[in-house]
Order: C-alpha cells, then structure tokens, then sequence
C-alpha cells in the first residue's frame, strides 16, 4: 500500500496541477476540458461515413455536424487525443504501462468488462442529458461558476454514493 | 500536528486568498462596456440586420433566430413577425428577459417601429456587456415597404435587384400565404398594417431548439 | 486580456495544437494522480480511497479562485467563459444516469481515455460503451426532448442563483471543499484498507 502510494503524486498537488492547467485552458480558450463531446464527435463522424442521410435525419447529431468541417476536427477530439498520449507517458515513466483488466479478485474479467461497456452507456446517454460529463460539465462548468455544473456534481456523486450499497460486490 | 503542517499551510493560504475574494469589491456588477468603446461601435454596422436576412432566415425556418419585438404589447397584439417574442423596451435590461435575450445559441433580433427604440435597447445591453443582439435595420417601416409594398425596381436598376425584387415577392406570399398585394392604405399609420398576417406567440422560452453546444 | 482566443489574440488555427497540448498535460496529470485504476477512483465511494475527492475538489477551487482573481486583475473577461447552460431537470436526470454508470463502469470518459492511454481493457470496453450510449441518446432523442430542453434557465451563474456575490461563494466553497478534506481522511483512517 505505502510503497503504491508512493508511486503516484499526492493528491493535492495532482489537483493543484490541474487546476493550473485548467485555469490556463480558460485563459487561452475561454472554455474548459472536456472528454465526452469528442466520444459524441466520433459517432457523427461514423454517421456520416455509414449513413449521412440518417444522420441527416437525425434530430440531436444532426446539429453537431453542421458547418461543412469534418467532424473529428474539433477541439475536443484533440484534446482526448492529447489525453491518451500525456497517460501513456506518465504511465511509461512509471512504470506501469501493461495491457490488463483491472477488477477485484472477487469478480471476473468477463464481469468486469460487461460492467464497465454497461457503465460507459450509461454514462454515454447520462453525459448528453446534463450536455458534459465529469471533466466537461462538473469540473469546468463548477469552476466557471455555472450552475449547471453544481447540479451536475451533486447528482453524479450523490447517485454514485446512493447507488454503491448496490455494486459493492464489484468493487470490495 | 507536525505530519499535517503542509496541509495546514496549504489550507491556510488558500482560505486566505479565498478571504481575500470575499473582500475586494464585486468588480463585475460596475464593469460596464465604456461610452467611448460604444461610441466608436456605432460607426461601425455590424449592428445591423438587413431586413432581407431576416426573412431569408424566417422562411428557412433558422431555429437560431429570435426575434424581439420592443413594441408595447397592444402593438404586438396586432402585428408582429412571425414567432417573435414580445419585450417591451422597458423591460430589456430585466432579469426575467435574460432567458431569452441572453442566450449564446440565438441570433437576437430587436425590432421595433422605425429602429429608434431598438438603437437604445441595444446600446443599453451593450453597455451591460450583454452584447449578442443585433437590430433590424429600419425596423417594421423597412420590413413593411421592402416585403409588402416590395417597389419595382426600374429598368436601369443595378444587376441583381431583380432577384432581390422577386426574392421578397417570395417572401410575402410566403408569409402572408398568397394575399393581395398591399396597398399605401395599409400602412397608412406606417407600424399598423391590416391585421393581415396575425401570428403572436405566447411569451415563453423558445428553449426547444439551442444550438449545438459542445457538451464536456 | 484573456481568454485568448475567442478575444482574437491567437487565430483559432491554433486551437487543434492547443487542444492536443492540453489533453497531453491533463492526461499526464490525470495518469500521475492514479485515475488511470478504476479500483483507485472507486474507492471514494466505499470510503477506502479519496483521491477523486482531494484532486476534483483542489482542482476546481484553484482554476476557480484564479478565474476570479484573474478577471479582478482584468486578465481574463469572464463574461465570455463558457460553461454550460443550466436545463435543470435533465442535469439532475443526467447526472443521476452518470452516478448509477460511474459505480458500474469506474470510470468516467476523461478517466477512461487516461485509462485506455496505459493499456486498460476494461476502460476501452468503457469507451465503447460509451459510444453506444451516445449513439442510444441520439436515436431516442425524439422521446426526450421535452425532458431534455424542459427548464431552461439559460447561462445562469451558481452565486447569481444563491443572491450571493461570486467572491463570497468561492469563499464558502473553499471552507466546504477544506471540511470535506479532514473528514475524507478522517473516514479513511476508520475504513478497512482495500488492496488494489
């Protein structure tokens, strides 16, 4: 445990970092981080390469896809991108880049990567309800002051905490 | 104690500087756009909105388009533009008209009868630094001699008034269904048109349609 | 001055070279502070790890007080910070949904990237999830919408909501975020230890 520790950054100074990144994203952009808009610009890019008409069609992708610009080129997209290298680096210094499934003992692979597709659907429909997710709507928006954001954090942690008596056998 | 002396440091900085929040004035509620930087925009037309843009986009149905008529209601009650909204000049600066006017996904639009009582509200919100509105150039006086009085253009007129000319032709079939071509009568009292095209819409939220925002 | 670009000080061909930058040191910073292990991030819920609590917290009380600093000093016009309009009922609809997916998934997109980034399956088995999820809301929309447009109160701020001025809710949310620093390791200390 003590030694695990170790190895990552203490977590003030995680959030410390963080936040200066976040305050310097503000500054040049105006806008905060984000995660599931880029996931949202992947399905409208797959739309329009299967089927644009249908995503034409489409009442809520279908405004995300106007503007003529491909729709992987965005800012989002880049960033999650960005994302993945700057963990694949810190992992690589680490030490810990290594392909696995990570779960409790207690469960198996199997379960754990149906729980996890379960859990990112269930996240994928939750982050369009309240239009950002973690990152993009609690985060930044609480750091921006929006309410939105408030309302958003409260309901993710208050649900996660109401709902974790339920999946303990998951995770303890 | 000594294992937590970081922390307490940390922890105490930051509450000061969060103190320090709590006691330096409110610098927004006086930040207000200078008259100087108002007066230097008013030469500029950016402003403004033709009104051929604005029915192009009325016939194509642009869901970003919000329209803000600065009438008192009774005039409204009698005619207006379609879908717009009602927001007597008086009550621009309100809070309750923040909804509709201060939403980043909309195009607003103030109109009024000549474009005066738009001027003001516009400079006013300007000056709030609430500045996302534009005005319709000429306001319902313009609307109504370029759409429904529609003058044809003469045989010496640049290239490209023609299409305008036919264009706005469009436009009032359009709007008004195919009714008869108006007449000077009906604008006699220029804002007051015959109850012709009569579309008011209940003064709520047109929420429905924001335009893509980038979620997270 | 700021923000820069929307103010016109950096054309916006940059913003992609940007956007990478910046997802490079927010995925390193993520990864460095654990939550590339969902067993990690878990653990705030069962009480046996409170990172995501300190690092979520520390995070936005400093942008937030730099934000609020910044726009004193006019360094940055927060007028024309984004953040997202408040529809209320469906940020509480979502982030309920989001609550219930978190405790099942472990992972939340940005954490799941970070996570797919050192080579976690299960986070990529997240991502497509994710996907799907989007592409479900997409083709459910028509049956939403009202609930997804209903209450929309526009760009509100939280102290604007309060009556409060915004420097005094900064304040009142440091004194949370501190309060909820000692009592997560207070609890930590009475929670059995979880190895992962």
């Amino acid at each position: 445990m003590k030694e695990r520790s170790k190895t990552y950054l203490n977590p003030y100074l995680g959030g410390f970092l963080l936040g200066m990144l976040l305050l310097a994203t503000f500054y040049v952009t105006g806008r905060g981080l984000g995660a599931s808009g880029a996931i949202k610009n992947t399905v409208v890019a797959t739309m329009s390469e299967l089927s644009p008409q249908h995503l034409q069609e489409s009442e809520y992708l279908g405004r995300f896809s106007e503007g003529g610009q491909h729709p992987l080129q965005t800012w989002l997209v880049y960033e999650v991108l960005g994302v993945m290298v700057g963990a694949f680096l810190s992992g690589a210094l680490a030490e810990r880049l290594k392909w696995k499934v990570e779960h409790s003992p207690k469960i198996t692979s199997r379960k754990r990567i149906l729980f996890a597709m379960a859990g990112g659907l269930l996240f994928g429909i939750g982050s369009q309800f309240a239009r950002g997710c973690t990152s993009g709507a609690a985060l930044s928006g609480s750091a921006a002051l929006g309410l939105s954001g408030y309302i958003t954090m409260l309901s993710i942690f208050g649900s996660a905490y109401l709902f974790a008596w339920f999946f303990r056998k998951l995770w303890i | 104690m000594m294992q937590y002396f970081k922390h307490i440091v940390a922890g105490a900085i930051i509450l000061m500087l969060g103190l320090g929040l709590v006691l330096l004035p409110e610098k927004q509620k006086h930040r207000e756009t200078s008259p100087r930087q108002i007066c230097q925009e008013l030469s500029q037309q950016e402003r403004y909105i033709t009104v051929d843009e604005v029915a192009d986009r009325l016939v194509q149905k642009d869901p970003t388009l919000l329209l803000a008529d600065l009438r008192t209601p009774e005039e409204f009650e009698r005619f207006s533009l379609p879908g717009a909204i009602n927001i007597p000049v008086d009550k621009v600066l309100d809070a309750e008209s923040d909804p509709f006017l201060n939403r980043k996904e909309f195009d607003v639009v103030f109109y009024c009868n000549d474009g005066t009582q738009s001027e003001l509200a516009w400079q006013l919100r300007k000056r709030m630094l609430k500045t996302n509105t534009r005005i319709l150039k000429g306001g319902l006086d313009q609307w109504i001699y370029d759409i429904f009085l529609a003058p044809m253009p003469d045989e010496a007129a640049a290239e490209g008034s023609f299409e305008r000319y036919r264009f706005r032709q469009a436009v009032r079939t359009y709007l008004s269904g195919g009714s008869r071509p108006f007449t000077d009568s009906d604008v006699a009292p220029a804002p007051e048109p015959a109850p012709k095209p009569k579309q008011t819409i209940p003064l709520k939220p047109k929420a429905a349609q924001p335009k893509a925002e980038e979620g997270c | 001055m700021g923000p820069l670009i929307p103010s016109g000080y950096i054309d916006p061909g940059w913003s992609f070279v940007i956007a990478f930058i910046v997802g490079i040191f927010f995925g390193f910073i993520l990864e460095s502070s654990g939550f590339s292990s969902s067993r990690k991030i878990i653990g705030l819920f069962y009480g046996y790890d409170f990172t995501v609590l300190k690092v979520f917290f520390t995070a936005t009380i400093t942008a937030m007080v730099g934000l609020l600093y910044f726009n004193y000093l006019e360094w940055i016009d927060l007028s024309l910070v984004y953040f997202p309009p408040t529809f209320v009922y469906s940020s509480i609809v979502g982030g309920v949904i989001m609550g219930l997916g978190f405790i099942m998934g472990g992972y939340c997109p940005g954490t799941g990237a970070c996570a797919l980034g050192i080579g976690k399956l299960d986070a990529l088995f997240f991502v497509i999830g994710l996907y799907l999820g989007i592409f479900l809301f997409s083709e459910a929309f028509p049956l939403v919408e009202k609930l997804y447009t209903s209450k929309a109160l526009g760009d509100v701020r939280v102290n604007e909501a309060l009556g409060i001025s915004s420097g005094l809710f900064a304040f009142l949310f440091i004194i949370a975020a501190l309060a909820a620093f000692v009592l997560a390791s207070w609890i930590q200390k009475r929670v059995k230890p979880v190895d992962y």
